[in-house]
């Protein structure tokens, strides 16, 4: 056992002479008196007051929880968290008006689709001096060219097959 | 011999909690074999006496809750070290929770509340001594603290850290060395 000491001591004089002086000195810290004496009586009758020692867990718990808020709320914390909060409602508000810029054209468009036809003619009728004439070549262009465009040679073939099925002889015949 | 003795105390002590009748007394006798070694452990952790008292108490009433889970399989003192140095991690973190200045002025805490404490009567070394041991990691600082106060085997600290010998005695040499400079610079700036 006191080999053992010695052993423990001699290691730390050959590593630092300087700790090892050191640990000559008493280390500084000391005791109430009686206290070891005392101190088993102290803890028995703590846990003998059981309730009041579930009750004091209870408070230990509620006041943890209390601190980490506490800590969470740190003047130097609470900076950063509106920061962060300030930051995500500016890129929320950004990220809405960039990626949706269109809003009004869109619900126009909607409203269009939902209108009955009898008063979008009526309408055009009433304004048709205020339309482009450029404009409405092109769409009345367009209206004529566009089922032969979107009709495929296959297709067509397959079209006047059918058309042929459904012909009476004599229909044929003032066609020929 | 005394591993044996110790080995002895340990049965007493398990015989008596388990005995209808006899575990306050077993309890008694736990407390008055382990208390001091405890109490030191707990205390070069927390530094204040106060407080050192606290986390020791609650130690020794979770042991009391908790006595029947012990298995057996590692020394009596082994359990209760390790249960005594997680009250005291867990009292130094909610501590740290309290605090609102900032960490670097750690040291001054320290110095200041060693200062404060009536249960302190160490020199300026030995409150730089205490400082420069505060800085290490906390492996470090546990190995530090076994070996140079307690003066305790690497063959016994490795089983209460569950550490081997080599590794002990590596990081105990580190500790020493960082150590020794801390204190020496700190004392040529004095």
């Amino acid at each position: 056992m006191m080999k053992n000491k010695d052993e423990i001591r001699d290691e730390l004089k050959d590593l630092s002479p300087f700790l090892w002086e050191q640990k000559a000195k008493p280390e500084g810290y000391d005791v109430p008196k009686d206290f070891f004496k005392s101190l088993p009586d102290e803890v028995l009758s703590k846990l003998n007051e059981r309730p009041q020692v579930a009750a004091e867990k209870k408070e230990d718990w509620l006041e943890q929880i209390i601190q980490s808020i506490q800590y969470l709320f740190q003047p130097r914390y609470a900076m950063a968290y509106a920061s962060v909060a300030l930051l995500l409602v500016a890129g929320f508000y950004f990220i809405n008006n960039v990626e949706n810029p269109g809003n009004q054209p869109m619900a126009a468009a909607e409203l269009l689709t939902d209108m009955p036809d009898d008063v979008l003619d009526n309408y055009i009728s009433e304004y048709i001096d205020e339309f482009d004439e450029t404009i409405l070549a092109e769409q009345v262009a367009d209206n004529i060219e566009r089922p032969l465009n979107n009709l495929e040679i296959e297709n067509n073939d397959e079209l006047l097959d059918e058309l042929m099925d459904e012909m009476e002889v004599e229909d044929l015949e003032d066609l020929l | 011999m005394k591993t044996s003795l110790d080995q002895h105390i340990d049965e007493r002590i398990l015989t008596l909690l388990s005995g209808n009748g006899n575990r306050e007394r077993g309890f008694r006798l736990l407390m008055e074999t382990y208390q001091e070694r405890l109490y030191w452990q707990i205390r070069r952790m927390v530094h204040n006496h106060e407080d050192a008292n606290d986390v020791l108490q609650n130690c020794f009433v979770k042991v009391y809750r908790s006595i029947h889970q012990f298995e057996g399989k590692s020394k009596l003192y082994t359990w209760l070290y390790r249960i005594a140095t997680n009250e005291a991690i867990t009292f130094i973190n909610k501590q740290k929770q309290k605090m609102t200045a900032p960490i670097d002025s750690e040291e001054n805490n320290l110095s200041n509340q060693l200062k404060a404490d009536p249960y302190f009567d160490g020199d300026e070394i030995q409150i730089l001594l205490k400082n420069a041991i505060e800085g290490l990691p906390d492996k470090q600082k546990q190995v530090f603290n076994l070996r140079y106060f307690d003066e305790m085997s690497y063959a016994d600290m490795s089983e209460l850290l569950d550490t081997s010998q080599g590794a002990l005695k590596a990081s105990f040499h580190h500790a020493v060395k960082k150590i020794e400079q801390y204190m020496k610079s700190a004392a040529n700036g004095y």
